[in-house]
């Protein structure tokens, strides 16, 4: 069920919070939040039953492992460790069959010159998100860093249906007492205002700005081979302004329907694209995934605490990880590897105590982040070189009704033609990219609203403006880039 | 403003907003979806010629004669094929239409026994560079024969889209100032030109470069196999049902032409392209239809044709020398310009 559906914004939502407020009203708090856990495996079941016994024995196994671990605490180590290796494995393990299976084979196979034959695989909806979310739990119960939780709230933590299929990757430490706490189980209007309004600005972000670009982004990613210039770098910023709405219009949905329930999400993204450095990106961009890297990965490894080659190993290996996750590709790695270098370069660059100004910091910045969704982007390695090779190398076409006007262009070797014709571009292709880049780069973001949250005409105007247009684009629903990963 | 307030409004606002504007498209009806005409429109004027298109063809209980197309093949009056064949004749001819729309609307026909007798399939050049369908064919569970789960919400979300309200707003204000609109669509499917357009020597030759060059990528693309397909599923499904059908590829003027000719790579996949239409259809050549296509006065622009040559068009094609000029030409060769 998509956040962005008649059945989830008419049926499901509604149902549910009336449902599991009227319960917890009679005092039946186990049978709401039952429900909760209920409500939510329907929601994550709704696109196809058959994941529901990957979650479900997923949950199970790490429940029994995290508390084994708890309850070794004072055991020797050497099981505890044991315990620890064989949980990480196990997750990985499900994590990587029915996600890297056939890229592994491929790879095997082109090697090796070996012809075994690929399982293609459906990989299952939120796989990566909820692996990870309860690989941090197991290194937490390891550390003794959890509490003896009972089942109903773990299986609340991992299932709460608005962070179960795209994030935010959340932790054990800041959900379970929100799950336990008897404060967040009465009706609370603040919440519920706050939640409505973030719901109704994700969804426009979503609906309105995200599905505009991802015509431009697909048709443009689909003839890759013939882009010109003007229609490679509408190509390839559509692309980059359609994964932040939607990513982050996600998000805000999530924020927003756990809110209704007085849960609090932490946030994921911070104006990624004002960022004036890689690692400012990282700190802005997929805060939780950036969080889950530092923590499990990154400072385990050892993070910058023995040397600079070291950091900078390191650095490598957490990004090429965080490459994987995304997805089973080469492209993948390859954007994981230029995010690691850049941050390399970044830490070299610090380190050697230079400066620049901000505005071509900024520049360099974006740019790079542009130019690296290219590779995260394309299905092929050819494509994402095409892509870039019509935005450094491709012919500049503007459209032959400005040829009267404007021939002194021709001069410059620019030519006239039709005006963005393989990405179904017109006239207010670039317009609208200039006015979300300044959206992007210049205004507040929705955190910003949610934090400062108070009831007014104008975020009301805002609100109903945002769900009216965005029930009007219903009919054409598609779903959010971050299901894939 | 309090919490509880804001709450309140937040579900009462939108909803009667929501609420007016879905009044507003039920009473005008932008796309005829319902049987009512309460403000007596004359002249609908829909931008989404799918969809208005299909539900017109919901509510036929019987159409004799189909022709089927992309917006090339929108000038030609239905009304002449029930000259030559009697019965009703309807154009469904839809803005990119490719043989998936073709073979969508006989699947759903077929479902709903009202398979014509007659149809005339135009197949659009440009339709078969490449796999890509017009984003309204998935949307109409009609159609889109390739995703029969699609959402069952359609007919709401046809009220409920800006497609709609634009429609509805257009309509209305022609409505109340009663103008008759310079183009639209008559009950057959047929688009009624007011005022004929016409277009001078130099804009054509403009048009025609800038067709080969940017939309046909001067012959670098690959023929999509999956229409061919579909043109082979609409074959099949003609000899089934013993209907009459006849294919031909749409016309463009003679200079377009000319300048796939001059460059010998397009020539070949052009050529190539028209080997695998005859391998599963005999099709009548209207590319090269010479005694037409070099006249400007048959077209409005570069490859839409106007109604003076969508009757000489049929003509051709069903009185003057059919069936003999239904055949593949093996020469694709045109006159010189």
């Amino acid at each position: 069920m998509l956040f962005n559906s008649y059945e989830f914004i008419f049926l499901f939502l509604p149902f549910t919070f009336f449902i599991y407020f009227y319960l917890l009203q009679q005092r039946l708090i186990v049978g709401a939040k039952g429900f909760l856990v209920f409500a939510s495996l329907f929601f994550y079941s709704w696109w196809n039953i058959a994941y529901l016994p990957i979650i479900l024995s997923s949950m199970l196994f790490n429940y029994v492992i995290g508390n084994s671990l708890n309850e070794n605490f004072k055991s020797v180590r050497i099981h505890k460790h044991a315990l620890l290796t064989f949980g990480i494995i196990a997750n990985i393990a499900l994590l990587g069959y029915f996600k890297y299976s056939d890229f592994f084979i491929e790879n095997f196979n082109l090697a090796f010159d070996g012809s075994v034959p690929l399982l293609h695989l459906a990989l299952p909806l939120a796989i990566s998100f909820f692996t990870f979310q309860q690989i941090a739990y197991l290194v937490d119960s390891y550390r003794a860093e959890t509490a003896e939780y009972d089942f109903l709230n773990y299986a609340l933590f991992v299932t709460f249906f608005p962070q179960l299929i795209a994030g935010p990757i959340v932790h054990h430490a800041e959900m379970m007492p929100q799950f336990a706490s008897r404060w967040n189980l009465l009706k609370q209007y603040k919440n519920i205002a706050a939640g409505l309004f973030i719901f109704s600005i994700g969804l426009f972000k979503k609906v309105v700005i995200a599905d505009y670009f991802a015509t431009f982004a697909t048709n443009g990613f689909d003839k890759a081979e013939v882009l010109n210039f003007f229609e490679a770098w509408a190509t390839s910023l559509s692309y980059t302004f359609q994964l932040y709405f939607d990513f982050s219009g996600y998000t805000d949905m999530a924020i927003g329907a756990a809110l209704l329930f007085n849960i609090k999400l932490p946030i994921n993204f911070n104006s990624p694209y004002k960022a004036l450095d890689i690692q400012d990106f990282w700190r802005r961009w997929h805060i939780t995934l950036s969080r889950f890297l530092r923590d499990y990965v990154y400072i385990p490894l050892g993070g910058n605490r023995k040397g600079s080659f070291r950091t900078y190993n390191n650095l490598m290996a957490t990004f090429i990880l965080g490459g994987i996750w995304h997805g089973a590709g080469w492209t993948f790695i390859f954007w994981g590897f230029l995010h690691g270098m850049a941050l390399v370069i970044h830490r070299f660059w610090k380190n050697l105590g230079l400066t620049m100004p901000n505005i071509l910091a900024w520049f360099i910045t974006f740019n790079f982040i542009n130019i690296a969704w290219v590779f995260f982007r394309a299905k092929e390695w050819d494509d994402a070189l095409k892509v870039l090779n019509g935005m450094f190398y491709g012919e500049m076409i503007i459209s032959y009704k400005l040829e009267e006007k404007w021939q002194f262009l021709s001069s410059a070797n620019i030519k006239f033609g039709a005006w963005l014709p393989h990405i179904s571009g017109d006239q207010f292709t670039y317009a609208f990219l200039l006015m979300t880049a300044f959206i992007v780069f210049f205004s507040k973001n929705s955190s910003f609203y949610l934090f400062n949250f108070v009831p007014s005409k104008k975020l009301l105007f805002l609100s109903t403006f945002a769900i009216t247009l965005t029930a009007l684009l219903f009919n054409k629903i598609s779903e959010f880039l971050y299901f894939n990963f | 403003m309090s919490y509880k307030k804001f709450v309140t409004l937040f579900f009462i606002l939108p909803f009667l907003l929501i609420g007016t504007i879905f009044s507003l498209n039920i009473i005008i009806d932008p796309f005829s979806i319902t049987n009512y005409n309460l403000l007596d429109i004359h002249y609908k004027l829909a931008r989404d010629d799918r969809t208005e298109k299909v539900e017109r063809i919901r509510k036929i209980k019987q159409i004799d004669n189909l022709i089927l197309g992309s917006s090339r093949s929108q000038h030609i009056d239905p009304k002449i094929l029930t000259e030559y064949f009697g019965g009703y004749s309807y154009n469904f001819g839809v803005g990119g239409g490719s043989s998936a729309d073709a073979l969508g609307i006989l699947l759903y026909l077929e479902s709903q026994k009202k398979l014509p007798q007659n149809i005339l399939l135009t197949l659009d050049f440009s339709t078969f560079l490449g796999d890509t369908l017009h984003p309204s064919f998935y949307k109409l569970p009609e159609l889109n024969f390739l995703d029969k789960n699609i959402q069952p919400t359609s007919q709401i979300a046809k009220f409920l889209s800006i497609d709609a309200v634009r429609a509805s707003f257009k309509t209305l204000k022609a409505h109340l100032k009663q103008t008759i609109p310079n183009s639209y669509f008559n009950e057959e499917g047929f688009m009624v030109s007011r005022k004929a357009k016409t277009v001078d020597q130099k804009t054509i030759s403009k048009q025609s470069h800038n067709y080969v060059n940017n939309i046909y990528n001067n012959g670098d693309f690959n023929v999509s196999q999956a229409r061919l397909e579909n043109v082979k599923s609409i074959v099949e499904l003609c000899k089934k049902h013993k209907i009459n059908l006849a294919v031909t590829l749409t016309p463009v003027y003679a200079y377009q032409y000319a300048l796939i000719e001059k460059n010998p790579s397009f020539k070949l996949k052009l050529a190539k392209f028209k080997t695998d239409l005859a391998a599963i259809s005999p099709f009548y050549d209207a590319m090269i239809d010479n005694q037409y296509v070099k006249d400007i006065d048959n077209f409005e622009d570069s490859v839409h044709s106007n109604e003076r040559y969508g009757h000489l068009y049929l003509a051709a094609i069903y009185k003057n020398t059919y069936p003999d000029l239904i055949k593949y030409h093996q020469s694709t060769t045109l006159m010189p310009f």
